[in-house]
């Protein structure tokens, strides 16, 4: 029951996360609600997965995490090298 | 010498791997011995090229630095959660100087300054960081410093 | 019962992470409130799932994860704000 009303709440921070994405002045803020969105999709596929008693979620939940990682550190790299406007 | 620490980093590795398997074939252990004496050798130039060189009973110290940082996490983020609903709330940056010279205290210092709500580090040159922090209008910040030196610096030395 | 109350301690950190993302009109604050306030929420949940199954290889994954978003996740943030402070945004001009 209190399992079902996290999931729900995760799931409204979200739907706000992409507001902030769509809306966002700079490109920046941007980056932020992606980096937002990784880190709320690892929470959610860990407590879906001990609701429903599958290991194999967990595994998926890590391997995210990683992908995750590596997408805002490459993004914000080549943002930092000046795009191809330089 | 150097061969010592590329032993280590296998041992490190070949535990990680039974945790994230958990099967103990004959064919699971062989497998791992490959992989990771393989990543041993491509990342060994990496690794330790300059003076980094954590010695060994540094673990179990920055294990119950751990736990201590955890409990500073919570206790911190009580009086954050105020800064952030009352209005007069103000950015600033500080300066904050360290003793340490070792490259790799100075950057676990720095990750953990960023883990506690309220304060995040910008960047470093030498061993003075640059903190950026969110305070209250009756906060100071020379009790912000002292209070990073106090609670960061002294349980790693 | 301790799950329950670990549980709605984290919504409560949800919640105002989520009133965070709006509020402020400031970016560097807008980074700051949200992303650390993120950090101690998802450690509260995983504490709570923790005590909530007691399968052994279910702990230890979880372990696993706990270890890996406390190292990597100040990482993402720091490089977010080292490339807004790189490219020209200083913080006395938001302060106005």
């Amino acid at each position: 029951m209190f399992l079902l009303i996290t999931l729900y709440l995760l799931t409204c921070s979200i739907l706000a996360c992409i507001f902030r994405l769509i809306i966002g002045p700079t490109i920046w803020d941007r980056l932020l609600a992606l980096n937002l969105i990784s880190i709320k999709t690892i929470i959610l596929l860990s407590i879906y997965g001990v609701y429903t008693n599958q290991l194999f979620l967990i595994d998926i939940a890590l391997s995210y995490g990683i992908i995750g990682f590596l997408t805002i550190t490459l993004l914000s790299k080549f943002i930092v090298m000046g795009g191809r406007q330089k | 010498m150097g061969l010592k620490k590329g032993v280590n980093l296998f041992f490190y590795l070949l535990i990680f791997w039974l945790l994230l398997t958990l099967n103990l074939n004959y064919l699971n252990i062989i497998v791992g011995i490959f992989v990771s004496f393989i990543v041993m050798l491509l990342s060994y130039p990496i690794i330790f090229s300059k003076e980094i060189s954590p010695k060994p009973y540094y673990f179990i110290k920055i294990l119950f630095y751990c736990l201590k940082l955890i409990l500073h996490i919570y206790k911190s983020s009580i009086f954050y959660i105020i800064n952030i609903i009352s209005k007069d709330s103000r950015l600033t940056t500080i300066e904050v100087e360290l003793n340490i010279t070792n490259p790799l205290l100075i950057s676990i210092i720095a990750n953990s300054i960023t883990l506690t709500p309220g304060t995040l580090t910008i960047d470093y040159v030498g061993n003075k960081l640059t903190v950026l922090a969110l305070l209250n209008a009756k906060d100071s910040k020379e009790k912000l410093i002292q209070d990073i030196k106090n609670t960061y610096e002294k349980n790693l030395l | 019962m301790i799950v329950n109350i670990l549980l709605i301690i984290a919504w409560i950190y949800i919640i105002i992470g989520m009133f965070g993302i709006f509020k402020f009109k400031a970016l560097h604050a807008r980074l700051l409130s949200s992303t650390t306030i993120d950090t101690v929420a998802s450690l509260t949940i995983f504490i709570a799932l923790m005590v909530y199954i007691k399968d052994l290889s279910f702990i230890i994954r979880l372990l696993l994860i706990v270890v890996f978003m406390l190292i990597t996740n100040p990482i993402s943030n720091h490089v977010i704000i080292r490339s807004a402070y790189l490219n020209g945004i200083s913080v006395k001009e938001e302060e106005e």
